[in-house]
């Protein structure tokens, strides 16, 4: 047996074996790139930058603290998922590559190595309330950071000990609340967000700022945003994404009939598309939402940054858990639309973030058709710029809070309006 | 370890919704425990038709127990969409093994979920 006759084996068998040696080739990429883009030193100087400015929405990192410096902290944040996914035994396949590139996505403006840590330690303390095992948990503790900026910007009230364990404890208290709330805020939303702990934490979120704002501390959201074109940044997107479609094309035997299978899922959670459709197709799916989501970007006169990599890196890693090219494009023309007729503009930043992070809602075109979708997304991009007072802008997830909110009040109605002949149950 | 019996409920509910959505319309359900184990008893006809839904059904009841995904979604089991495949993947995540058995237009699965 050939090599590649043995990787193909592989990718059938066990893709979960390719997905994770996949991810850890995407990860070494950031590392490359960022020491091709700055020079040891800048990057340690950048690394320290981004541990010390607040994290909130919005902190584009590339503006904070420059292009090699943002890759390294994403590449880092990366390889720590990757490897509790290793040292917990858990299999990677479709939630699994969505969950790390996410990681790596928000490292881009918001997560940071120090300011995940005491989330992960409070959703570790709840497995061991719950007499349960951590590896469990893994889901609910890297998504948990999504709050990671509200640990910055507790200890930088007055960076001393006391915020020091101020942060540390809200940190462990928000992992130790996550897990039993997303099981609950599931249930409200019926999967039709895909980013549903950005629902619980931008609950927390509002909790918490509510708390703060109460005992007279302010927390403000601001925007930090690099306005420059980094023409080498956007030609690593284009070669990673393009690479992953290509390598994938080759394992499908060069057919793309397995890819456009994907399109027949709605999308819906948990539609783990790695085990429903194979990996190779997977790939495919995923570099074509890379490359879209690029042009998108650069069509509508947006820029490449920091957050908008973020945003690319979740909907490709989605492009394995629920996102695929029918369900994602409604989403995006509804914000389109909404930018059309409201008073904001398609390349405001807020604008081009609701548009990319909004696709979370794409399980509702994938399950009642694109003129929802259309509706969803519309209704999305005013949710999503008006709910982000309520947290302060310390939820990175603001998409998926709103989504949440946007599912919560649509499905019934489209349910009611839709109705339902066609099963046998409800006949 | 908490919610066993809900999400064992959630499997219940999962399949009987999934088999009304196939045409479904003489079921038996039986759920015994022990020390080790929940066992789902399940039998339920079927109309022709939809059988490769089945078929896929019987696919995903058979990819392994995943802990993690359980732990993350079992709330969305027992609520959802009667044609939605994304939900049986996920009851697939939450058993340890599956015994399946198809003959004369009727689904008999025997399925086994350990403790812990």
């Amino acid at each position: 047996m050939t090599i590649i006759e043995n990787l193909k084996e592989t990718l059938r068998m066990k893709p979960f074996i390719f997905a994770k040696q996949l991810l850890w080739v995407i990860c070494a990429s950031l590392f490359v790139f960022a020491f091709l883009s700055d020079s040891p030193m800048d990057i340690l100087k950048g690394m320290i930058t981004i541990v010390r400015h607040p994290a909130g929405l919005i902190a584009d990192n590339f503006a904070v603290a420059g292009v090699g410096a943002t890759f390294f902290n994403a590449g880092a944040v990366m390889a720590i998922a990757l490897l509790l996914f290793e040292l917990l035994k858990v299999r990677i396949t479709g939630p699994g590559i969505a969950c790390v590139l996410l990681c790596a996505g928000f490292s881009m403006f918001g997560k940071d190595i120090v300011n995940i840590w005491p989330i992960i330690g409070g959703v570790f303390l709840y497995a061991k309330r719950q007499e349960d095992r951590f590896d469990k948990y893994i889901y609910n503790a890297l998504y948990g950071t999504a709050l990671a900026p509200l640990i910055t910007e507790i200890y930088l009230i007055r960076c001393d000990w006391i915020t020091l364990i101020g942060a540390i404890f809200t940190g462990l208290l928000i992992g130790f609340i996550i897990p039993p709330l997303s099981t609950y805020c599931l249930r409200v939303h019926q999967g039709y967000s895909l980013y549903n702990v950005g629902f619980s934490a931008g609950l927390i979120g509002t909790l918490v700022v509510a708390i703060l704002r109460s005992f007279g501390y302010m927390p403000e959201s601001q925007l930090v945003w690099s306005y420059e074109t980094h023409w080498l940044v956007i030609g690593y997107l284009l070669l990673l994404f393009a690479v992953l479609f290509l390598l994938g094309w080759y394992f499908n035997d060069w057919k793309l009939e397995p890819m456009l299978r994907i399109h027949r899922h709605s999308g819906r959670l948990m539609s783990d598309f790695v085990l429903m459709d194979g990996l190779p197709p997977v790939m495919m799916n995923m570099g074509v939402l890379g490359i879209a989501s690029v042009l998108f970007i650069l069509l509508t006169g947006g820029e490449i940054n920091g957050a908008t990599i973020g945003g690319l890196f979740t909907i490709v890693g989605f492009g394995a858990f629920g996102k695929h090219l029918k369900n994602v494009l409604p989403i995006i023309i509804g914000v389109y639309l909404g930018s059309v007729l409201k008073v904001w503009n398609i390349h405001d930043p807020s604008v081009q973030l609701a548009a990319l992070f909004g696709t979370c809602l794409a399980p509702i075109a994938g399950q009642y058709g694109w003129k929802y979708g259309i509706v969803a997304g519309f209704l999305h991009s005013s949710m999503v710029l008006s709910i982000g007072a309520f947290h302060g802008g310390l939820n990175l997830y603001n998409n998926g809070f709103s989504a949440g909110m946007v599912a919560l009040i649509l499905i019934p109605l489209i349910e009611s309006i839709k109705g339902d002949t066609t099963t046998y149950a409800s006949r | 370890m908490h919610h066993v019996k809900m999400k064992i409920a959630g499997i219940a509910h999962e399949l009987i919704t999934f088999f009304y959505s196939v045409g479904g319309t003489d079921f038996d359900i039986k759920i015994r425990e022990d020390a080790e184990q929940h066992a789902i008893f399940f039998r339920s006809n079927y109309d022709e038709e939809h059988f490769p839904r089945v078929e896929q059904l019987i696919r995903y009841l058979n990819q392994g127990r995943r802990p993690a995904l359980e732990e993350s979604y079992w709330g969305l089991a027992g609520g959802g969409d009667l044609q939605d495949e994304s939900e049986m993947l996920l009851i697939g995540a939450m058993i340890d093994h599956a015994d399946i058995k198809i003959a004369d237009g009727y689904v008999t699965f025997y399925l086994y979920r350990n403790r812990g």
